[in-house]
């Protein structure tokens, strides 16, 4: 038989024998021998195992019916204490019984011969037969090994790209525990130019390698969107854009996003998709709210306008938790769900021991008492107050690299009417601004200064909105729920912005502003901006008339002209 | 843990059953269910209401099978979720651009 094919380095096969009699023994024995294997013997089962220890045979051939232990425990010991190899068991027996066939299979023997042995190419054929699985078995282990160890290193490549460029890393508590070696969750954070946070908890569809292609379109629009100071729905309207041309359809992702205030008295949050996101004070027994899901998940739909974001007023001690489903539907052995219920009882217990999330992963951890995790498990916990960036201090300092040193200057003028007035002009005059005049810190400044004073005009020239609203939380609501319909309403009036840049004689720079809005303008005299900042009645967490105190201290000048419809700034650096 | 699916005899109703736990498991079996009718205006009715619990990967299968009835000019109703599978299509939002009947 043309088929046989026994090794050139058959020598280093040793097969084990295992027979009480000695003539079949002798038989099987010198015809393994004749076609160029090593044989060693053994007569009864604990000779077998004994041999088997000494001399890792890659093959073992026993009778059925062995004095002592017998071949089928021989069989089994042998496979139990192979370890990682694998050593295959081939039973011969002289009895006739149909039922023996099965024992031996049962006892892990991978094939069976009638006995005694008389033909040699009959013996060949089960020789080459026990070598093909032998070979098959190392090669699936072979590749599993390799795709384990790529699996891992591009695990690693992947988490530095993804998430590595992470910040606020020292306040933020991250936590992440795959289902398999790739998570579908994607935890990020960016700061915005004026010094907001920007954090994005998501999960795509399913969990392993295939639920993470999209995570690095994900990022990349997600930090660079940020950066450039999009707000939050603007970001995911762009990420769900993107995904929606990327993503196989039946695939998506759901996310939170949570814009938090720097000076930590309010969160802007989108729950597109994820279990509710829960805001927690100290010595609460129940959370002081939670974020339900407004919108679908990103990718599934083409034209999408998330709803509103859900704006959070916080005090300084309060902290925001974000979970993805994975924790909420952890299941124990009985079947049974970590639940939201529990989720909240765990969080302010951790609230009261000053560590929301190790408190749910270890209350999560003790539910599931070892089960092995359906899902990805992911949860990020935010403080409401952050430190560690200098808004004003920080975007101060100008390194001297930074600077231009050419002398020169020029003018930009936009105006946008009616429905334009829905786009944040802001980020678009930014890159223009940082594209011709280089970078450097003083960005940051000029980026808060013109949103500010952009949102003025927009909200109370155009839209006429009243910020006295916004001095309660109720009317905080109230005002942005009023301002996205005003916004979706708008036909008419008008928002132009000015800006004359200078540069100085050898480094720096000064950049005038100008934003005239359309609307009715209002009692300069009556309410000068100046007051507010100094007075000693104004309160640092009040909900309202920041956003000029903010322009005063950032600005060198900041005046009111034509009855309260132009702004003037002029900011150096 | 099944899915069954039965037609009307003039092959343009729909109906498919998901019993038990509707989750990745079923990715095969559900895809086969719908994939080769392709009567032009088939109505597909899902129906949920033997179905205890449902993750993300189901959320994508019925984007699937939505997706497949548009593509014919017919449509996708699901029926009767409980509780928690409902719970699960509101946090998705799913009623926005699917009819969800009880």
């Amino acid at each position: 038989m043309g088929i046989v094919n026994i090794p050139a380095d058959s020598e280093q096969h040793v097969i084990l024998v295992v027979d009480y009699h000695e003539q079949d023994r002798a038989r099987l024995v010198n015809m393994l021998i004749r076609l160029g294997f090593r044989v060693v013997e053994a007569a009864d089962g604990h000779e077998a195992i004994k041999q088997c220890g000494n001399h890792a045979p890659w093959l073992v051939i026993t009778e059925v019916f062995l004095p002592g232990l017998d071949g089928f425990e021989v069989s089994r010991h042998i496979k139990q204490h192979a370890g990682e190899r694998f050593i295959p068991v081939l039973f011969v027996t002289r009895a006739r019984d149909e039922g023996v066939y099965e024992r031996c299979i049962d006892a892990g023997g991978d094939d069976f011969l009638q006995g005694p042995i008389a033909s040699l190419s009959v013996l060949k054929v089960k020789l080459f037969a026990m070598q093909r699985i032998t070979r098959l078995y190392h090669e699936v282990k072979e590749l599993h090994g390799f795709l384990q160890r790529e699996e891992e290193v591009a695990e690693e490549l992947f988490s530095r790209a993804i998430e590595g460029m992470n910040v606020a890393t020292d306040q933020v508590r991250f936590y992440k525990k795959p289902a398999s070696t790739f998570s579908g969750d994607v935890l990020l954070t960016a700061w915005r130019p004026d010094g907001d946070l920007n954090v994005l908890l998501g999960d795509f569809t399913g969990h392993g390698l295939t639920s993470v292609i999209g995570a690095l379109p994900l990022a990349e629009t997600f930090r660079a969107m940020t950066r450039k100071g999009y707000q939050g729905h603007e970001v995911l309207q762009h990420i769900n854009t993107k995904l929606k041309s990327l993503l196989p359809p039946g695939m998506f992702l759901a996310t939170i996003m949570v814009q938090l205030s720097v000076d930590a008295s309010q969160a802007f949050i989108w729950n597109c998709g994820m279990p509710a996101v829960i805001i927690l004070s100290p010595g609460c027994n129940q959370p002081v709210s939670m974020v339900e899901s407004a919108d679908p998940p990103l990718g599934i739909i083409a034209e999408f306008v998330p709803a509103p974001a859900r704006c959070v007023v916080l005090a300084p001690d309060d902290r925001i938790l974000l979970v993805s489903d994975g924790v909420l539907e952890a299941r124990n052995f009985k079947g049974e769900m970590f639940s939201e219920q529990r989720l909240i009882g765990a969080a302010c217990e951790g609230m009261r021991k000053g560590n929301v999330a190790a408190e749910v992963i270890l209350a999560a951890e003790q539910f599931m008492a070892g089960r092995e995790q359906d899902d990805d498990v992911s949860l990020i916990e935010i403080p409401a107050q952050l430190y560690g960036l200098e808004k004003n201090a920080a975007a101060r300092r100008v390194t001297d690299e930074e600077v231009l040193t050419s002398e020169g200057g020029g003018n930009w003028v936009l105006t946008l009417k009616g429905t334009m007035l829905r786009q944040n002009p802001v980020p678009v005059l930014m890159s223009q601004l940082q594209e011709m005049l280089g970078g450097g810190k003083h960005w940051q400044v000029v980026f808060t200064i013109l949103t500010e004073l952009y949102v003025n005009a927009l909200d109370h020239g155009v839209l006429q909105l009243d910020s006295r609203l916004k001095s309660s939380v109720d009317g905080f609501a109230r005002y942005f729920a009023l301002r996205e319909q005003r916004l979706a309403q708008l036909q008419d009036g008008e928002v132009q912005i000015s800006l004359a840049y200078h540069s100085g004689p050898c480094s720096g720079g000064q950049l005038e502003i100008m934003i005239r809005d359309s609307g009715n303008g209002f009692d300069i005299a009556s309410s000068s901006p100046g007051e507010c900042c100094q007075s000693e009645q104004h309160d640092a967490l009040a909900l309202c008339g920041r956003g000029i105190c903010l322009v005063q201290e950032l600005a060198d000048s900041l005046t009111y002209h034509e009855g309260g419809c132009c702004a003037h700034a002029v900011v150096s650096w | 843990m099944s899915v069954t699916c039965t037609c009307t005899s003039d092959n343009r109703h729909v109906t498919m059953t998901v019993v038990d736990r509707f989750d990745f498991a079923l990715h095969q079996i559900f895809r086969e269910c719908y994939r080769d009718i392709t009567v032009p205006g088939t109505v597909f009715t899902l129906d949920l209401q033997r179905a205890s619990y449902m993750d993300s990967s189901a959320l994508g299968m019925i984007l699937l099978l939505k997706d497949h009835a548009e593509a014919l000019g017919g449509r996708l109703v699901v029926r009767k979720p409980n509780d928690v599978v409902r719970k699960i299509l509101e946090i998705a939002r799913f009623e926005r651009f699917i009819t969800i009947e009880e």
